[in-house]
C-alpha cells in the first residue's frame, strides 16, 4: 500500500514520536508505515485518519488505485 | 517549578520505554542468578531464582498495554509462523528420513535424535490444536 | 452446456483447487512412505516422498492461486504464536529444572528428554534469526 502519513505529519509540524504517542504505538511503527515497509491495521488506519480528520482513502491507498 | 510538564504515566513512549528495560532487566537477572547459582554449586536455588525472575518478566509482559505495538506483534507473528514453517520442513525431510534409514539398517539414530524428532512432532500437535482453536474463534 | 466455470473466473475454485492439489501430494507421499516401510522398501518409499515433498513446494512456489487466503494465514499465525508460548513455558520450566535435578542427583533424564529441549531451543532459534529478519524489513 501507499500512503500519505508523512505529508499529513509535516503540515501539522509533528515528530513521528508526537504522532505515535498520539495513536498509542511506537515511533518506530510510524517509522515503518512512512517508509511503506509496514501496513497498518485497519484500527490503526482509521486512528490515523480520525487523528488527522481525513478520510481513510486520503491516507492509504492500494498501490495500483494510486498509480 | 523544575520545568517538569509530564510523569512517565502520562506519556506512552516513556512508559514502553521503562516497561522494556523493567522486562529485559529481569530476564538478565534470571540467567544471572541461574548461572551464578549453579556455578556457586546451588542449582535447585539456581532454579527457583530463575523461574522467579522469568514469572515477573512474564507479569511484566502481561500487564504492559506499552510494551508491544501492533508492528511488534506483527513481527512476532511473521517470526513464530516462520520458525513453526521451518520446523515443518525439518521434520518432514529428517523424520521419514530417518526413519528408513533405521528401517533399512543403515544408521539407529541415538536416543537425542529421535528426542529431537519426538519435540518437533509435539510442538505440530500443539500447533495443530492451537490451529483449531483459533480457526473456532474466528 | 455443464455450467462449469473455469478456474481463472472462479477465484475460490482455484483456491480449493490449490490446496487439493498440495495436500493430495503430501497423502501420496505418507502413502508411498508407509507403503516402502511395509513392502520393505524403505529408501524407495522415503525417496518417492520426497519426491512428493518437493511437487508440493515446486506446486506452491509456482502457483498462482494461493491455496490460503490473509484470514487463513492470520489463523496459522496466531497459532504458531500461541504454540512458541507452550514451548518456552515447557523449554523454561523443563530444560533448567531437569539440569537442577539431575545436578542434585534426584533424577536422571532419559536420552530423549534433552533432545526434544534442543528440539525447542532450536525452534526459538529460527525464531530470533526470523524476528532479526523481518525487523529490518518491516
Amino acid at each position: 500500500m501507499k500512503n500519505h502519513v508523512r505529508s499529513y505529519r509535516t503540515d501539522a509540524d509533528m515528530s513521528q514520536a508526537d504522532l505515535a504517542a498520539a495513536v498509542d504505538v511506537s515511533r518506530q511503527t510510524i517509522n515503518s508505515i512512512e517508509r511503506e515497509r509496514y501496513d497498518p491495521s485497519l484500527e490503526l488506519a482509521l486512528k490515523l485518519a480520525a487523528y488527522f480528520d481525513c478520510r481513510v482513502e486520503h491516507l492509504f491507498a492500494l498501490e495500483s488505485a494510486d498509480e | 517549578m523544575l520545568g517538569l510538564t509530564t510523569t512517565v504515566d502520562d506519556d506512552p513512549l516513556a512508559r514502553r520505554r521503562r516497561d522494556r528495560r523493567l522486562f529485559g532487566g529481569l530476564v538478565a537477572a534470571a540467567m544471572l542468578a541461574l548461572l551464578t547459582l549453579d556455578y556457586l554449586g546451588r542449582p535447585i536455588a539456581a532454579v527457583l531464582a530463575y523461574w522467579t525472575f522469568v514469572v515477573g518478566a512474564g507479569v511484566v509482559m502481561y500487564r504492559s498495554d506499552v510494551i508491544m505495538d501492533e508492528r511488534d506483534r506483527a513481527l512476532e507473528r511473521v517470526a513464530s509462523h516462520r520458525a513453526v514453517l521451518a520446523v515443518g520442513a525439518g521434520l518432514v525431510v529428517l523424520g521419514p528420513g530417518i526413519g528408513a534409514l533405521s528401517e533399512a539398517d543403515v544408521y539407529d539414530a541415538p536416543a537425542l535424535v529421535d528426542g529431537v524428532l519426538l519435540g518437533w512432532v509435539a510442538l505440530f500437535a500443539v500447533w495443530g490444536v492451537a490451529y483449531g482453536v483459533t480457526r473456532l474463534q474466528r | 452446456m455443464f455450467g462449469l466455470k473455469s478456474d481463472s473466473n472462479d477465484p475460490l475454485a482455484a483456491r480449493q483447487r490449490s490446496r487439493r492439489i498440495i495436500w493430495g501430494l503430501v497423502a501420496i507421499g505418507c502413502l508411498a512412505f508407509v507403503g516402502g516401510l511395509e513392502l520393505g522398501r524403505p529408501l524407495v518409499g522415503v525417496g518417492l516422498y520426497w519426491a512428493c515433498c518437493v511437487g508440493f513446494m515446486t506446486y506452491a512456489a509456482v502457483t498462482d492461486h494461493d491455496p490460503y487466503d490473509e484470514r487463513d494465514l492470520e489463523i496459522q499465525a496466531k497459532a504458531a504464536g500461541s504454540t512458541l508460548t507452550v514451548a518456552a513455558v515447557v523449554l523454561i520450566a523443563g530444560a533448567p529444572g531437569m539440569a537442577a535435578l539431575e545436578a542434585a542427583n534426584a533424577y536422571t533424564a532419559p536420552g530423549w528428554f534433552w533432545g526434544a529441549m534442543f528440539a525447542l531451543a532450536g525452534v526459538f532459534g529460527a525464531f530470533a534469526l526470523g524476528m532479526t529478519y523481518h525487523k529490518r524489513r518491516i
